[in-house]
């Protein structure tokens, strides 16, 4: 008796578990889908709008803004004199750079010093915000816009509000040590500044640098990575850049933005208190934070997502560096989305409130409801025997093979538009590592994006030092 | 379990089908870009070859292959930041009438801002001889010049109120180089009407104008009663140098417009004499702190050293910005300006002493 109610009861949770995760799949399947179908128009738009727009009427302009470049620094040798010089050498008129050196224990400063003939100068400084002390400042000899900032060790917030007191331009970009910055970055990014006055940040695509070939710190020749793990990362960043950051353009704007490299009105970061140092993604917490004041002063604002690739930056190539990027990135948004969770169905903050928060809660339930699904399939299915052991793979597959076709599909459109890889190869590629990265690399991931879900102390560390080959090495 | 299936096996063959539009798109946008290219350098060539031999293109030149809009427009923009003889605007003036503009009237009556866009690339080659140019009597209504018109008199006049900036951008900078005065006033007025970043394009055209823009610009900013106008008319006028606009800035320099007093000083600063020196020395006490902070800059720019004694009064000002202004006027000023720099105390006023200690340090 007791052994038939046993099978009964099995039996008709094996049903409901199916049910379950049939119908959470189509719920996923379906939000994906619309983010897909809502992003392409955007982007097939903006690149019709590209093909007839005029490149370089504002870094010919004798009278756009000015804009401050400001990169913080920490460990940088490897990189730093490169990025300098690139940012240098944009064609832009009215830049000004900042490179904040945040306490390096390595000789960034010193080849800082050595490159750019930086003298020392007196601290002079509004002080709006509250930073860890400053060493010194530095100017350079021989360009006028260049500034060192030598400071304590206080991470990349910290270095970022450093920079922004002594920021006199009305947009500043921020900017990590190791990103190539293309010269007509400025047209694109700038463009929604002037388009609408309620532009608060733009943002846009970033490439992998990986496998490029690099001359003069310029990007001559784009090439697919031969790194495995960089690879899987090109088809990631097409996921995240095509729908998650693009999707969200007919609302106020996604919640995260690139820290790569990103354009800022510089009074509206300041109203509202700079970057927090004490959040690890300072780039998110930023933009939640400038979320909520608008919300709640119901004031008109946008940020907006350009995808063209203005930035170029180095991705992770072996499995542990990969492991502490993403950790950070993983702990740090389920971090803010917790400290910014009252936002959610609120609606005073709009289309940010009622779908853009809750798409990223949703997004970080799905990692937890996969992971029981395989607890659910090894113990009911392998352990006990009771599940239909082959619904639960037919529907893995199913799942596998939407997740490849959104990829194809994302592809397609990038086929279509700024085609990130020139060559067929680079096509080839992306077509073969698409095929298999939900098989391979996406359980990495998904292993990763579970230990981000839990919030500790240790997510309050202030750098990444993530181990750098540096571009006189990078595509050879 | 069965509609699994057979969605798997829709999934399976939407892949192949997807690999294949991929393959497919690949090849295609590759024959086409190939093709752009190799009917733009033709069209380069055959422009080169007759501009170093000084011949003009004729129609016949160019082959009904290489006869398309947008190579052509490309093209040509090309050689129009390169060229500037008689013999290129002769040259532009063949292409755009015989291929160019019949389509491009066509496209600026589109309802496609994309369109708009690319028949306004035309007209802003050559706008200053087809709005001249009488028996282009069916683009009349480009302009609808008399004295009435209003946002609706002409096409292009019309797009200058696009809804998209770039429409709006190329539109203002086709109407600047009509140098008319009624169509300048109207793009001016558009000009303040943008929100202030945007505005630059507008600025950019009026600054690369010639002495004939200028002068129109000087005649509106006389008459004009709008203080917006009046600070937009100043400061395009201030990054040029163009007679003596000091009379005109001093006109505004107590204006109850910020951006007019701001204008003016920048007008001040650009043309060194005693009257520019005595209006900035007087703009170190303006309301606002930026007007004072440029005032300081121009002080400096125009090396007034008679005005050291109120820039070291300027030092010690409460806003940051007119001490370092002040500071960096100082030091230009040779040594006279350095040794007033030197003497500030560290105790009497630490502020004033903080920014004359950086300022001597830059290199």
């Amino acid at each position: 008796m007791l052994d038939v109610l046993r099978e009964n009861f099995l039996q008709l949770s094996s049903f409901w578990y199916t049910t379950f995760f049939l119908y959470f799949f189509i719920l996923m399947a379906f939000v994906y889908t619309v983010i897909f179908i809502t992003a392409t128009p955007y982007i097939i738009s903006r690149y019709r709008e590209k093909a007839i727009d005029d490149v370089y009427s504002l870094t010919r302009s004798d009278s756009v803004a000015a804009i401050t470049f400001i990169v913080p620094a920490f460990n940088e040798c490897k990189n730093i004199a490169w990025t300098v010089r690139n940012l240098l050498n944009l064609s832009y008129r009215y830049k000004k750079i900042i490179v904040v050196n945040d306490g390096s224990t390595d000789e960034t400063l010193e080849i800082l010093i050595k490159h750019f003939a930086l003298v020392k100068i007196p601290l002079f400084s509004s002080e709006r915000l509250q930073t860890k002390p400053i060493i010194g400042y530095y100017r350079s000899q021989e360009y006028a816009d260049l500034m060192v900032i030598d400071k304590v060790n206080g991470g990349k917030a910290d270095s970022l509000n450093a920079a922004l007191n002594i920021c006199q331009t009305p947009l500043f970009a921020s900017t990590d040590a190791d990103t190539l910055i293309e010269d007509t970055c400025m047209n694109y990014l700038m463009r929604p500044f002037l388009e609408n006055k309620d532009t608060l940040v733009v943002h846009s695509s970033v490439g992998i640098v990986n496998g490029c070939k690099l001359s003069a710190n310029r990007i001559t020749k784009r090439a697919f990575p031969r790194n495995m793990l960089a690879a899987f990362q090109v088809i990631e960043y097409i996921r995240t850049f095509y729908c998650d950051r693009m999707c969200w353009e007919w609302s106020k704007g996604s919640l995260i933005v690139a820290g790569v490299f990103a354009f800022f009105k510089t009074d509206t970061v300041l109203e509202v208190g700079g970057y927090s140092t004490k959040s690890v993604v300072e780039d998110m917490e930023v933009i939640m934070k400038i979320h909520k004041k608008m919300g709640e002063e119901n004031r008109e604002y946008h940020i907006r997502f350009v995808p063209d690739i203005v930035a170029w930056t180095e991705v992770p190539t072996t499995l542990l560096a990969l492991k502490k990027q993403r950790l950070r990135w993983y702990t740090g948004t389920t971090q803010c989305l917790y400290d910014y969770r009252k936002m959610c169905f609120d609606k005073r903050f709009k289309s940010i409130g009622l779908f853009v928060v809750p798409f990223y809660i949703f997004d970080k339930i799905i990692p937890i409801v996969e992971l029981v699904g395989y607890l659910i399939v090894i113990i009911f299915g392998v352990i006990l025997g009771v599940l239909d052991l082959k619904m639960f793979l037919i529907l893995g597959l199913v799942c596998w093979g939407y997740s490849t076709l959104l990829s194809f599909a994302l592809i397609i459109v990038e086929e279509l538009t700024f085609r990130k890889y020139p060559d067929f190869w680079g096509t080839l590629c992306l077509l073969g590592y698409a095929l298999f990265e939900n098989l391979t690399y996406r359980f990495y991931i998904l292993y990763l994006k579970l230990r981000g879900l839990i919030i500790t102390k240790k997510a309050g560390k202030h750098w990444l030092v993530t181990p750098r080959k540096g571009y006189n090495v990078i595509g050879g | 379990m069965d509609l699994a299936y057979i969605v798997f096996v829709i999934e399976i063959v939407a892949i192949f089908v997807a690999i294949l539009s991929i393959v497919i798109v690949r090849i295609i946008r590759n024959i086409q870009e190939h093709r752009t290219k190799q009917r733009r350098d033709a069209l380069r060539k055959i422009f080169t070859h007759a501009l170093q031999n000084n011949q003009l293109i004729t129609p016949a030149e160019i082959p009904k292959a290489l006869n398309c809009y947008l190579d052509l427009i490309v093209v040509l923009e090309t050689f129009d930041r390169l060229f500037l003889g008689a013999l290129w605007i002769q040259t532009k003036e063949v292409i755009i009438d015989k291929f160019l503009l019949k389509q491009a009237v066509n496209l600026l009556k589109s309802s496609s801002w994309r369109n708009n866009l690319l028949g306004l690339r035309c007209i802003a080659l050559d706008a200053k001889r087809l709005i001249k140019t009488s028996h282009f009597s069916s683009l009349n209504h480009l302009w609808s010049h008399t004295s009435n018109f209003g946002p609706k008199g002409g096409i292009v006049i019309a797009l200058l109120n696009h809804a998209k900036f770039i429409v709006r951008q190329l539109a203002a900078i086709c109407l600047i180089r009509t140098e008319d005065k009624k169509l300048i006033h109207h793009v001016v007025n558009r000009m303040v009407e943008e929100y202030p970043m945007a505005q630059y394009p507008y600025r950019d055209q009026f600054i690369q104008g010639n002495t004939t823009t200028m002068s129109i610009l000087e005649e509106l900013a006389e008459h004009e009663k709008n203080p917006k106008v009046i600070a937009a008319l100043l400061d395009i006028l201030s990054a040029r140098l163009t007679g003596n606009l000091v009379p005109l800035a001093a006109k505004y320099r107590n204006s109850p417009d910020d951006n007019c007093r701001l204008a003016a000083i920048k007008i001040f600063a650009s043309i060194p004499g005693e009257a520019s020196e005595v209006y900035l020395s007087e703009a170190l006490n303006d309301p606002n702190e930026i007007n004072r902070a440029e005032a300081a800059k121009g002080l400096g720019k125009i090396v007034a050293v008679k005005s050291i004694p109120a820039l070291v009064l300027a030092l010690r000002d409460k806003s940051w910005a007119l001490r370092l202004q002040a500071a960096i006027a100082l030091k230009s000023m040779g040594a006279l300006g350095k040794a007033a720099l030197f003497e500030q105390d560290q105790y009497a006023h630490p502020e004033a002493y903080k920014a004359a200690r950086f300022v001597l340090s830059i290199p």
